[in-house]
């Protein structure tokens, strides 16, 4: 009876641990997936960064294409997922580049 | 114990210990600006780990959750504010953020409502920039955070309670990491309640 116990302490234990970290593990990628929503909350269908007026070009460069009227734009959560979005280039206009992003693929 | 009692008990531990799991990643998140990563520097936090491989699972899903994703630290290096003299930022009161330049190619510092999204006002206007602040003569600089409008260096509160207040620093010297909680950082005030 007690070794019964112990084993299911121990495993609800795991469950509990393996639980935890699948959660956290999906969070991520749930929230990508709500990026539209988030992009239409933010700025009436559109995406702001705040950022300086060369950061994108920065983007662009470490993408190696070439800054097109399509630009690919590559971003990691936290440098171990990568996200791929497809943007229309738009030429910086002031601190804040507004940009509709589509996800395209995204690489885990 | 019966089969069937065997099988209820098991399931119920089963259950309990996934919505522990779970309720668990969920307060672990919420709890997510004070991690164990997290560092104080005046008023302002910051993460050693955000936007590196080195992030863990619960550093991912906290900036997952308040902003998307975090640029990689030799871009950017991000410091947030959640309170003033030891108090939520609520638009019922009139800040003041003073300070000096703050060592980095660009920065700026934007407001954020309850929600990790820009607080609405008719100005459509959410941050100060560095390139676009006034400062005094001897490079200084006061940032006015109130629901009315002010002359010079503005942000609108609009209308919320437990507000933030993000510090992005691009392309901050190289030497930043080993230095993140020894910067002079502007600090905040609060004066008044507003009218």
């Amino acid at each position: 009876m007690r070794s019964w116990v112990a084993v299911t302490l121990i495993f609800s234990v795991i469950i509990a641990v393996l639980a935890y970290y699948v959660t956290l593990y999906f969070i991520p990628r749930y929230e990508m997936s709500k990026v539209e929503d988030r992009i239409a909350l933010v700025a009436g269908g559109k995406i702001c960064f705040d950022m300086p007026p060369d950061q994108h070009q920065r983007f662009v460069a470490s993408c190696a294409l070439p800054p097109t009227r399509f630009t690919v734009l590559a971003f990691t959560i936290s440098a171990r997922d990568l996200y791929i979005f497809l943007a229309p280039f738009q030429t910086p206009t002031g601190h804040c580049r507004c940009l509709p992003i589509i996800p395209i693929i995204s690489l885990l | 114990m019966s089969g069937v009692s065997r099988i209820v008990l098991i399931s119920t531990i089963i259950l309990i210990s996934l919505a522990v799991g779970v309720y668990g990643a969920f307060y672990a998140i919420s709890t997510g600006s004070h991690m164990n990563s997290s560092v104080a520097c005046g008023q302002w936090w910051t993460n050693k780990v955000v936007g590196s491989v080195d992030a863990d699972a619960r550093t991912r899903a906290y900036v997952a959750k308040i902003g998307l994703l975090a640029l990689a630290p030799e871009e950017t290096t991000y410091y947030h504010l959640y309170d003033a003299d030891g108090e939520p930022i609520s638009s019922d009161f009139i800040y003041e953020i003073r300070g000096k330049d703050i060592p980095a190619r660009w920065w700026s510092i934007t407001l954020y409502g309850k929600d990790h999204f820009f607080v609405p006002n008719e100005e459509n206007r959410f941050s100060v920039k560095s390139t676009q602040i006034e400062r005094k003569a001897d490079g200084s600089f006061v940032i006015y955070l109130q629901r009315a409008f002010h002359e010079g260096n503005w942000i609108p509160l609009g209308q919320g309670q437990d507000m933030s207040l993000t510090l992005r620093m691009y392309n901050p010297p190289p030497d930043i990491r080993n230095r993140l909680d020894q910067l002079d950082l502007p600090t905040i005030h609060k004066i008044r309640r507003a009218p």
